[in-house]
């Protein structure tokens, strides 16, 4: 065996690149012009039609005369219209930049401006987010859109309507192979992100070894679940369309299956999946736990992120029937893809699992320090070579000189660029490699890379942080990253360290354990000394604070399950599952488990009622044990003296009684603060999706001292009054009475406002005197696209309903089954969101979920800053206080119509602003 | 007049109280149980409808929130969820006796509200009629032809679906969503045997049923005579008031809809005798 240079495998041929991917492509779609290359939700487009399709943009862009290797940006949902972006863009010599949607405002901005992008393709929701692109340089489309949206833009104008049969011809530019195609933003440790650029040759080289290695062929349904971002992405759409094959693009809507990626591949048909280590090892447990086998269709899984757990890799092949082609993959971004790869074998039962051997095309060598080649067993560096190596980081001559080094090996003659991995590894005596860790303090937490620096640098931007360190503990198998800050005070919580990073960082480099120090501990040489920094129990989480400690084996194991589910490192018997971020789709992973461990079948609504872990275990201890076990009230008495005395207040608007609810101030808890604060509700489909969210916070505030009322329009909900005769007037009334209400019958000192979608436009309609503060949260921006939109789901309701073959039909009064009449819609569509409110602007706060959820009200062009003002040349919209709040929340879309939503992030920002200016 | 109450063990239930002008049934209210996850108003405001033309008849009525579902506080642990929706349907019942003195009730229940009515049933003898609309359901032999019949003709024979599916094999354009489907995680009824056994049961008290089935239950109810194919130990009879509705959908989302499902529902409450109807 040859130790210092592994050439892949001899089973494997070496195929060269010899042209950019987009003419092997074309080359495919000339093959197969009528195989179905993307399937989304029903919509079905042929080789032919995306080649065509990717044609039309390539020539658009190309006639505005962007120079080779232009950045462009695509900040697009999973959708077919992404995909015909990234060929359209590579067709036309230009490098696409995915851009994802749900990083911060910061980060995004900062992408956008390194990589000097200089044209957009996003959905209409993600337009604000991009505020320093002009109008010109942005195309709108969509999942839904099957071509962009016609927006000012001169690409836009372009394509508008135009037939020229030319546009559908590939384009005749010659795309070197060391042109850019993409380039890939990462962490990086000097608290921004870098970006890996990627050549069409490096692209090329990775899917000529994906094809051959995982063997795919035109029969093949792959997954497309990642989202763009990843570069699991791209080894899910690129290889897969130069063989003739489908990419299958997850669906949107989530779907209601205990497990949902078996659904989805059950569904589908899907043969080839790429899946993150951790979402696997879950997958694996719950179907271990739901006894069900692996869905029939596939044949293909490649599994990447992370080490595997043998322990799982076991369940799972106990759970196969078929003939299965089961990948490790290693690889980092800047090797394109995938750079080595482990196939076991039938017999293959080891302790730990190697990462493989490298792919074809690549090459792979341990170097010790010395940068020699170490001896088989002997730990080392791994380092990555071979064509499929990116440029190097884009406009970081510094940090590529660091990362690529040109090495002449010994046993070679000619000097060879690699790429140091940072990954500590060795030969194995089969020739496989094992990976051993890491070289720096790189951290990988589910799929993601993280480098520590950039959180400790954000970190400590904290005005109560003097220094920080980011370091990561496993525990169970899952991975947590743990903030370790001297506070400046002393009074610094773990909360509002996680609240301060999570508006300038993504989630996942959010740590969620804590340890809040007087001072780092040093080594002897004034090193931070990690071994002595504090562990497990000794460190914080940020959701409980409390010492509500289980004294069950029961209550022990519900704590360890959902510690698990929720990722936390403290939950404490009397915390609300919900409140802590539960939402219905980790109650299906806390029934898995629960039906493993304890082989008890537990029903959803049990979880609705029984929310926290004393009264949880206390129902299950009843299930258990049956009929004649006394029930232990004492947890659901405590439980309730921390729950508001809900009361109705009485008020009346016009003739017209109104149900109102009052949720005092829970006593004891919170000292009363004598101050009120008044919700208002949407209408129609989302009063009823927003119902519960609005209850839950109303009985949160009530524990934190305020006393909140909550009611109903008349004519809408409980209250008095004909739906039909509905009018903005009246509800504004509605507000007055309540408010004059509130003041008469509680004889409270302040008062909040908390309006939710038309609910805020109607507070900021009505005239309020004397307002602490006024929380918009997802306000109508156009009353005219709500209309627009409301309507549009309408239409797509009515669809589905027939009587004797004909589509229903409905009044146009009738809007998603509630009354909107002519009168009202008429009043909506005029609605702005001028902001024109009396309230002062520094007690003005617009809450906005994000912004993909309201993508069919155009927000204004302003920019996002966390809570920060914001600057523009508007002044009618200069004087709200921003946040990003990013929670999913659906508003305009059907499928959500009728289901609740989890608003945590919302929720925590309201009580945050409330609490701290009461 | 409508009333909100607070009532329950531990002073956690929400509900609303309604009172017609003129009261004609003295000792009997109807009860409104919470569909799935939706409050007390209940889809579109159906519940808040129903009681108001109930009101119109004369008939009283109370719709309030399961704990942990709507206004009601979660803080209940009685059994499992069906055992706790009996009693807190057991304790709404309480409050209206000591309150405004009723002492039978008519439950309806929609999807597992209707579950959760008929496990009532069997616990507590003051129910005396439920209205289950999209109830319990099985498969039968002749179920699947008319599955056919009723789900995938309409759609083989609709013009607009075909060019809905050309459309979006050549433009991606949107087909269209389907209907809010039945919440499969939130139902707990039985099997078969053990459902059929509680009808028995409950029609051998003298209970008066009245099951809906809309175009919502496909999956599991297709034709108008399913239920005593279900159920072959039970016959047509005037306590029974069967209907497939499958023009309708789970939510009755139509204002048409409604109305016309309404006014079978009040009807049928307000009905001094059990009536026999089978309807296709």
């Amino acid at each position: 065996m040859e130790a210092a240079l592994l050439v892949p495998n001899d089973t494997f041929s070496h195929p060269i690149a010899s042209a950019c991917f987009t003419r092997y492509f074309e080359h495919q779609a000339a093959l197969t012009p009528d195989a179905i290359a993307i399937e989304f939700e029903g919509h079905r487009l042929t080789y032919a039609e995306l080649n065509r399709q990717a044609n039309r943009i390539a020539h658009r862009l190309n006639q505005i005369g962007f120079q080779p290797e232009t950045r462009i940006g695509i900040c697009l949902d999973r959708s077919i219209a992404a995909v015909q972006c990234m060929l359209g863009i590579l067709k036309a010599g230009l490098a696409f930049v995915p851009l994802d949607p749900e990083f911060p405002p910061d980060r995004l901005a900062y992408i956008v401006e390194h990589a000097g992008v200089r044209h957009i393709f996003c959905d209409a929701g993600y337009r604000s987010l991009f505020p320093a692109i002009d109008e010109t340089h942005v195309t709108i489309g969509g999942p839904d859109a099957a071509e962009f949206d016609q927006a000012d833009s001169d690409l836009n104008n372009e394509l508008s309507g135009d037939l020229d049969n030319d546009l559908d011809n590939d384009l005749e530019i010659d795309v070197p192979l060391n042109s850019l195609a993409y380039v890939m933003y990462t962490s990086g440790s000097t608290g921004k992100p870098k970006g890996v650029q990627i050549e069409h040759g490096s692209l090329m080289t990775y899917c000529l070894a994906d094809i051959e290695v995982y063997r795919l062929e035109s029969a093949d349904r792959t997954l497309q679940f990642s989202t763009l971002n990843f570069d699991v992405a791209i080894e899910e759409i690129f290889p897969p369309l130069l063989v003739g094959s489908t990419i299958v693009i997850r669906p949107r809507e989530r779907a209601e299956a205990a497990i949902e990626l078996s659904h989805l591949i059950e569904t589908y048909d899907i043969t080839a999946l790429h899946i993150a280590t951790a979402y696997w090892n879950e997958w694996v447990d719950l179907m271990v736990a739901a006894k069900v086998r692996v869905p029939s269709s596939l044949r293909l899984t490649i599994v990447t992120g992370e080490k595997i757990s043998v322990e799982h890799y076991r369940r799972w092949k106990s759970l196969c029937d078929q003939p299965m082609l089961w990948c490790n993959a290693y690889g980092p971004t800047e090797t394109t893809v995938t750079c080595t790869v482990f196939i076991p074998d039938s017999q293959w039962d080891e302790a730990q699992m190697p990462i493989g051997r490298p792919l074809p095309g690549y090459e792979a060598v341990i170097l010790d320090e010395a940068m020699r080649p170490v001896e088989p067993g002997q730990t080392g560096h791994l380092f990555i070579g071979g064509p499929a190596l990116a440029r190097g980081y884009l406009d970081r001559p510094d940090l590529t000189e660091k990362a690529f080094i040109t090495l002449t090996l010994p046993e070679t003659e000619q000097p060879r660029r690699l790429y140091r991995t940072g990954d500590l590894a060795r030969w194995l005596p089969t020739g496989d490699i094992e990976f051993s860790g890491r070289v720096d303090h790189q951290m990988k937490i589910g799929s993601y890379r993280i480098e520590p620096g950039e959180i400790e640098s954000v970190l400590n931007l904290h005005p109560d942080v003097r220094e920080s360190l980011v370091t990561c503990e496993e525990s169970g198998g899952q991975k947590y990253l743990i903030g370790n800050v001297v506070s400046i005070s002393g009074q610094t919580t773990p909360r509002a360290l996680a609240d301060f990073l999570r508006e300038r960082l993504p989630v996942y480099m959010v740590p969620t354990r804590y340890a809040i120090l007087d001072c780092m501990p040093k080594t002897i040489n004034g090193k931070i000394d990690r071994a002595a920094l504090p562990k497990g129990d000794a460190l914080q989480g940020i959701a409980t604070e409390t010492d509500n400690q289980p004294t069950t084996e029961l209550e022990r194991l519900l704590v360890s399950v959902w510690k698990s589910v929720l990722q936390l490192p403290n939950v404490g018997i009397d915390d609300d599952f919900f409140q802590m971020g539960g939402s219905s789709l980790l109650v299906a992973r806390v029934i898995a488990q629960l039906s493993r461990q304890l082989q008890i079948a537990v029903p959803v609504r049990d979880f609705f009622a029984n929310p926290t872990i004393a009264t949880l275990a206390n129902h299950l201890e009843m299930l258990r044990k049956g009929p004649q076990s006394e029930p232990r009230w004492q947890h659901q008495i405590a439980l309730r003296q921390r729950l508001p005395m809900i009361r109705a207040l009485e008020l009346e608007s016009r003739g017209a009684k109104l149900a109102s609810v009052h949720y005092p101030a829970v006593q004891g808890t919170t000292p009363g603060r004598s101050h009120a604060v008044l919700i208002a509700q949407p209408y129609g489909h989302e009063y009823t999706r927003a119902h519960r969210n609005l209850q839950q916070l109303a009985a949160q505030l009530a524990q934190q001292g305020f006393d909140v009322v909550r009611f109903d329009y008349a004519g809408t909900g409980d209250s008095d009054g004909e739906a039909d005769r509905l009018h903005v007037e009246q509800w504004t009334a509605d507000i007055s009475q309540t408010v004059q209400a509130i003041h008469a019958q509680l004889g409270l000192e302040k008062l909040s406002l908390v309006g939710v979608r038309l609910g805020a436009n109607l507070l900021d309609l009505t005239p309020i005197e004397q307002v602490a503060n006024f929380i918009a949260w997802d306000p109508v921006i156009s009353g005219k696209d709500f209309l627009a939109n409301l309507q549009k789901m309408h239409r797509q309701e009515l669809n589905s309903l027939t009587r004797f073959l004909q589509v229903r039909a409905t009044n146009q009064d009738e809007l998603l089954g509630y009354c909107w009449p002519a009168r009202l819609q008429r009043e909506i569509a005029e609605l702005t969101w001028a902001a024109c409110s009396a309230v002062p602007a520094q007690r003005r706060w617009w809450l906005t979920t994000h912004s993909k959820n309201i993508s069919n009200s155009k927000l204004d062009s302003t920019s996002v800053n966390g809570s920060s003002s914001m600057q523009t040349d508007k002044p009618v919209r200069t004087a709200w206080q921003k946040s990003l709040c990013a929670d999913e929340i659906y508003w305009d879309q059907l499928t959500y119509a009728n289901s609740a939503f989890v608003s945590l992030r919302t929720t925590q920002a309201i009580l945050n602003i409330l609490t701290e200016r009461a | 007049m409508e009333l909100m109450s607070v009532f329950g063990r531990q002073e956690h239930l929400v509900g609303w109280y309604c009172q017609p002008e003129n009261r004609r049934c003295h000792k009997t209210a109807v009860v409104m149980l919470t569909p799935g996850m939706l409050h007390h108003v209940g889809p579109m405001r159906m519940h808040v409808e129903l009681a108001r033309r109930l009101a119109d008849a004369g008939m009283a009525s109370f719709r309030f929130d399961l704990s942990g579902i709507g206004e009601s506080l979660a803080v209940a642990s009685e059994g499992s969820s069906l055992q706790r929706a009996s009693s807190e349907i057991g304790q709404a019942f309480d409050w209206l006796q000591a309150n405004h003195g009723y002492e039978r009730f008519i439950l309806f229940g929609l999807c597992s509200g209707a579950d959760d009515a008929l496990a009532a049933a069997i616990d507590d003898p003051r129910i005396v009629k439920l209205s289950l609309m999209d109830g319990c359901g099985f498969r039968t032999r002749r179920f699947y032809g008319h599955w056919f019949l009723y789900k995938y003709v309409p759609k083989l024979l609709r013009l607009s679906k075909w060019r809905d599916l050309v459309m979006s094999r050549f433009s991606g354009a949107d087909g269209g969503a389907a209907s809010m489907p039945l919440g499969q995680d939130i139902r707990e009824f039985g099997n078969a045997e053990l459902c059929q056994s509680q009808v028995n049961q409950l029609l051998q008290r003298g209970v008066a049923m009245q099951w809906l089935y809309t175009g919502g239950a496909i999956d599991y109810y297709s034709y108008a005579t399913q239920f005593f194919d279900m159920f072959p130990s039970i016959k047509p009879q005037p306590a029974l008031d069967i209907h497939h509705l499958p023009s309708i959908d789970h939510l009755a989302s139509l204002r048409s809809d409604r109305l016309s499902l309404l006014e079978l529902i009040v009807n049928w409450c307000c009905a001094p005798q059990p009536s026999f109807q089978l309807s296709a």
